[in-house]
């Protein structure tokens, strides 16, 4: 570690008397339309493409040489600005991008430049524009951001439908979402098939694959980084969608323009609102009125204030809160044999959510360095709610059985990063943070109220709280060593203490390119990953019950390292195209024994789970076209993903469920007109991997002394773990979305069929029995009956024909 | 608007339901032929058993399990032949079971002994030969047996047995505990004298439960809201915890008196078993297949075989005994009925 420092501290010395004789030229690029500060816009020097990258707050600063200067600020689908400015000394200058009127000229302008893909040190980053993939066509037409990720090389979708994702080989414990930079513990809403983030309020996505920088870690496999917008501090804007699952409403504005601005973007299902006539018409007969239902909403809310050009405060939350319910109540009328009269009442309710905060503070230090202090809380809770109670109407007594579990992970955390920016070709980015994690896996409170006068019950049991500690102490520097030669090198450090264990594991991380020309560059890249936490899940399906628990001293902190190798360059037409491999091995990853099949609480979690290891390499390839009215991508990956656990399948190495040799996607949008744009989804992956029995054969009989019990029931022989590959999954999406100008905003018409030529894909396959009969021709005039095993697959998505509207103001 | 998205709601709903189906989709694999099934459990003072069965693939749907008595059954003794086991046939069956598929082969009169390695060869004509090999574990001691009555919740009486071993050092030892309970009721009224015409009915127990609760074989749950631990069958534990300490095993049970009066009793029998780790195995992965084969959200537990171009288990066993007698048995000239002493539990 004391080597990488030194390294470190030597890249950074080099640079400084370079510094000595220029000056800098540091700002904000902000949304003309909106002020929202843009992300990754890019500004260079024309003459000698010196150039940088505005940070996640939209500031950048750029040294450069004394003198005449030709800048250029651009971004994707904004015109580009170009300035004279004459450097003296230190110059702030701001800029403020138009949205481009059309999406051609955009070609021409950024084509001037170099291209990002090709230039950046960075590699297994992919950068999602949220507008485009609105556009795209989606299941029951609610775009969400973790089903295109879907769709991206090197990652693998779970159960149909579901939004888990499945990084090079990774589990689904191992992906760090981050909402404005504080993790969230559960992304997915309904049952994992829809995501906790609402497009409405998204700015930017960011997926890391490999090649991490220091700033990021806690996670094995990948890191999608989403901020939400800023609000508009110019006017005052909306949007209201209205889906099949749900309605959206948006609004964002001033409350002093130029200085303070907000968003709120709230959504909510409401099947349960709808079949409430369906459940009162079922209930008119019976004695007893039920009631049922299922619904989540989330909140996203944010606000900014500027109190000045240096300093910045930002307050972000999320809200979202899922819950299940069946309610049932007997008429008040039932008599017993004292003739007294009862009334009796069942609820039960399963509930889930996150609650996320952020403030945040952004000072702008010097035109060099920019410094940004956040405090965050996240909080994730499951609730089981059982309460059953008979009341005697005629005494007025009451017995009640009340059930209540609890799980969940809550974190306080605060952190300080800061940008400095050395020279135009050296810039470093540095930080430590603290987070305070606070684990419940599993308290349950058992109430009985009896109606007689004897004694009751009211006892909590479960596992008690647990509280753990994380210190992190990163460095990165991003250095052009020469014009062609560009790395991004940095050291994270990461400290955890948990029940008087601590670990330290020290992460380097390393990504060099190679530019053989504007169009062409080659790049590698080194990782090492380390994550404190492990998710108690099942193998099979992703469930709210599933628990995040801390390492221990039995269960180490699982590590990866993964070592990356690609060529990123342009084709006419510009298409921008990546190659990459990769190789990762994870080690102390965890698993249930064999036969465990669902999540509950952590007690006692250690003798439940397995500890092994795993490896993935493979090959990933994208084309993008990011410019005209054809926009898209088509990914492809091969990929090996493989586990080895010392007690499961006997030791021996077994694929991962998610094993999925070739994987390809097509995602593409056409504008045909400012009024119509289209949609088109096209996925193909191997089939999943699943255990298949191939024989039968009868159990032990020396043990059990219930000896009939062998003739009814066949032990059934399997190969291996994930031994077999169901049918190969394939799907093709279309979509419309018809827009109009109307007096008071645009209101959009969106149309998409989900699976089009109705695949039915396998969400699982089994083995069955079927029946036959034929004639005898051994017996004429009788019938011959046998069965026959076949096996099944259980598709659950055929065709489904979507709509929703939406009105933006 | 709203009525036009309530309507397409519906459609969409009922699409989903009558389009989400089943069906039968092509098997792309190798198909397996039948294999020699062997189970063979060694145990010092038995006779070395063997039996033998077939296991077919999932694709024989005219498979009709039957007696294998042209089998060639092999006993080695640390690499040397010692015996061709003979063929038994099934003793008299009910009417109504079906015909037994195991098919029995016992030595003449080789007991296992400890120290050696015993390999069981079987070659079934069209099936091919099958082998698997095991060694006998030393038992380990029970030092002491305590018992106390204690009273449980809701004021209920509890016999609790304490079993005393020590674990033997320098190396892994697997374990089960087993419990046999030996029980005589009085069928009589008894409020009356005790009356010889009326029997005695004798019944065997396995009662191996009392050790639910004991922390290394099946420690309380009580946070097992979904039913997600799964029951330890065999009531097998290892030494991992204990390794070459003293250990108590604690039994509970519901406190029965027999009443000594109407000669009934009960005979308790503590087995302290040491298993070999192939044995040990094969249990252990067998009772998770069996209480998972029905849950499609479950992995498939694939069960532990050494035997090797087949399928089952030649295992050994070796244990201790300590009984724990309440009531005399059999007393002279009490009148026992035996006829429900098969039917066990």
């Amino acid at each position: 570690m004391r080597t990488a420092c030194s390294i470190l501290f030597c890249l950074i010395a080099v640079t400084l008397p370079a510094t000595a004789q220029k000056v800098t030229i540091s700002g904000y690029v902000t949304d003309a339309g909106s002020g929202e500060r843009m992300i990754d816009a890019t500004v260079y020097e024309k003459a000698s493409y010196a150039g940088t990258s505005t940070n996640n707050y939209g500031f950048f600063s750029l040294p450069l040489p004394p003198g005449r200067a030709e800048i250029i600020v651009s971004y994707l689908g904004y015109d580009a600005i170009t300035t004279d400015v004459n450097l003296t000394r230190d110059t702030v200058m701001n800029f403020s991008l138009t949205m481009s009127s059309s999406e051609i000229d955009a070609v021409t302008v950024t084509a001037t430049g170099r291209q990002s893909k090709v230039e950046s040190a960075q590699m297994s980053m992919i950068d999602i524009p949220v507008e485009k993939f609105l556009r795209l066509p989606v299941i029951f037409g609610e775009a969400d951001v973790l089903k295109v990720i879907q769709l991206l090389p090197g990652v693998q979708s779970g159960t149909e439908g579901s939004t888990g994702i499945y990084v090079r080989g990774g589990g689904p414990d191992q992906n760090l979402f981050l909402l404005d930079g504080v993790p969230v513990y559960n992304a997915s809403h309904l049952f994992g098939f829809m995501s906790v983030f609402n497009p409405d309020a998204m700015k930017s996505v960011q997926l890391y694959k490999g090649g991490f920088p220091a700033r990021y870690g806690e996670r094995l496999s990948s890191v999608v980084d989403i901020r939400m917008k800023e609000g508009n501090e110019k006017e005052l804007h909306g949007n209201i969608a209205v889906g099949l699952i749900s309605s959206k409403l948006s609004l964002e504005g001033p409350i002093i323009k130029d200085r303070t601005a907000f968003i709120i973007s709230a959504r909510r299902t409401y099947y349960d609102v709808l079949a409430q006539p369906f459940i009162i018409a079922a209930n008119r007969n019976n004695d007893t009125r039920s009631t049922g239902g299922y619904y989540f909403y989330d909140l996203n809310t944010k606000i900014n204030h500027k109190f000045s050009e240096r300093s910045r405060l930002y307050l972000s939350s999320y809200l979202g809160r899922d819950r299940a319910y069946t309610r049932s109540k007997s008429k008040p009328d039932y008599y017993d044999e004292n003739n007294y009269r009862y009334e009796y009442e069942d609820n039960y309710g399963l509930g889930w959510g996150n609650i996320i905060t952020s403030l945040r503070w952004n000072y702008l230090v010097s035109n060099k360095l920019f410094s940004n202090t956040t405090l965050t809380y996240s909080k994730y809770d499951f609730d089981v709610d059982i309460k059953s109670s008979a009341t005697n109407l005629t005494t007025d007594e009451e017995e009640l059985n009340h059930f209540r579990y609890f799980s969940g992970i809550e974190d306080l955390g605060a952190k300080i990063d800061f940008d400095y920016y050395l020279s135009t070709r050296h810039s470093v980015k540095f930080g430590t943070g603290y987070t305070w994690h606070f684990f419940k896996p599993g308290v349950t409170t058992f109430r009985y109220d009896p109606m007689e006068e004897s004694t009751g019950i009211d006892t909590t049991f479960g596992d008690v709280r647990i509280g753990a500690n994380e210190v992190i102490l990163y460095a990165e520097d991003n250095f052009d060593i020469t014009p062609r030669i560009k790395m991004n090198g940095g050291i994270r450090m990461s400290l955890f203490n948990v029940q008087d264990t601590s670990y330290f594991v020290f992460q380097p991380r390393l990504s060099i390119r190679y530019l053989v020309n504007d169009d062409l560059s080659f790049k590698v890249s080194y990782s090492k990953m380390a994550q404190f936490v492990h998710l108690l899940t099942t193998s099979a399906v992703s469930l709210p019950t599933d628990l995040w628990l801390p390492v221990t001293r039995r269960f180490e902190p699982p590590v990866s390292h993964q070592v990356a190798a690609g060529s990123g360059f342009m084709l006419p037409g510009q298409l921008e195209v990546t190659v990459e491999a990769f190789y990762k091995t994870m080690d102390n990853l965890i698993e249930y024994k064999e036969g465990a099949s669902f999540g509950g609480t952590g007690s006692g979690w250690e003798s439940k789970v397995e500890k092994g290891r795993g490896w993935a390499y493979g090959a990933e390839i994208m084309l993008e076209k990011n410019y005209g009215k054809l926009t898209g991508w088509i990914g492809y990956t091969l990929s090996w993903t493989e586990r080895q656990f010392e007690n499961l399948n006997f030791g021996r190495v077994f694929p991962a469920k998610y094993d999925r040799r070739h994987d390809i996607s097509v995602a593409a949008t056409y504008k045909f007109s400012n009024r119509v744009d289209a949609g088109l989804v096209w996925v193909y992956g191997t089939g999943n991997a699943a255990t298949l029995g191939m024989m039968e054969y009868p159990p032990e009989n020396f043990m059990n002394p219930d000896k009939y019990f062998y003739y009814y029931n066949y032990v059934t022989d399997f190969p291996g773990r994930n031994n077999y590959r169901t049918p190969a999954y394939h799907r093709l999406d279309l979509g419309v979305n018809l827009h109009r100008q109307k007096k008071r905003g645009m209101r959009t018409w969106s149309f998409s069929v989900y699976n089009a030529y109705c695949r039915q894909n396998p969400f699982f396959i089994f083995w069955d029995t079927e029946y036959y009969q034929e004639p005898d021709p051994d017996n004429p005039g009788e019938v011959l009956y046998y069965s026959k095993p076949v096996l099944k697959k259980i598709s659950i998505f055929p065709i489904i024909p979507s709509v929703s509207y939406s009105f933006k103001f | 608007m709203t009525r036009m998205l309530k309507y397409i709601n519906a459609v969409a709903v009922t699409l989903f339901f009558l389009s989400s189906c089943e069906s039968i989709i092509e098997f792309k694999g190798e198909v397996t032929g039948p294999k020699i099934v062997i189970y063979a459990l060694l145990q010092p003072d038995s006779l070395v058993t063997v039996s033998i069965a077939e296991g077919h693939s999932v694709f024989e749907t005219k498979y009709e399990p039957g007696q294998i008595t042209d089998a060639i059954v092999r006993l080695y003794n640390d690499g040397t032949l010692i015996e061709t086991l003979a063929y038994v046939p099934p003793g008299p069956q009910p009417d109504y079971a079906p015909a037994s598929q195991y098919s029995r082969y016992v030595s003449r009169d080789i007991k296992p002994g400890f120290g050696s390695t015993y390999m069981i060869e079987v070659e079934v004509p069209g099936l091919g030969t099958a082998s698997g090999e095991t060694r006998l574990p030393a038992p380990v001691p029970i030092t002491g047996i305590d018992t106390l009555v204690k009273t449980a919740e809701w004021g209920e009486k509890h016999l609790v047995v304490k079993l005393n071993f020590r674990d033997p050092e320098g190396e892994e030892n697997l374990y089960r505990l087993a419990a046999r309970e030996l029980e005589g009721m009085y069928g009589g009224d008894r409020n009356e004298p005790y009356s010889p015409e009326i029997p005695v009915s004798v019944i065997e127990n396995d009662v191996s439960y009392g050790s639910y609760g004991e922390p290394l074989i099946a420690p309380k749950q009580e946070d097992d809201l979904f039913g997600m631990y799964m029951n330890n069958s065999y009531y097998l534990f290892t030494d991992e915890l204990i390794a070459g300490k003293e250990y108590t095993l604690t039994m509970e049970y519901y406190l029965r008196q027999p009443d000594t009066i109407y000669y009934e009793f009960s005979h308790l029998y503590f087995m302290l078993q040491s298993v070999s780790r192939d044995l040990y195995m094969h249990l252990q992965s067998y009772s998770a297949h069996m209480q998972t084969k029905d849950n499609f959200l479950a992995e498939p537990v694939p069960v532990y075989t050494n035997i090797t171009n087949g399928l089952g288990i030649v295992g050994a066993m070796s244990g201790s005994v300590v009984t724990l007698k309440r009531g005399d048995y059999p007393v002279e000239g009490v009148y026992y009925d035996y006829s429900q002493y098969d039917i066990g539990y």
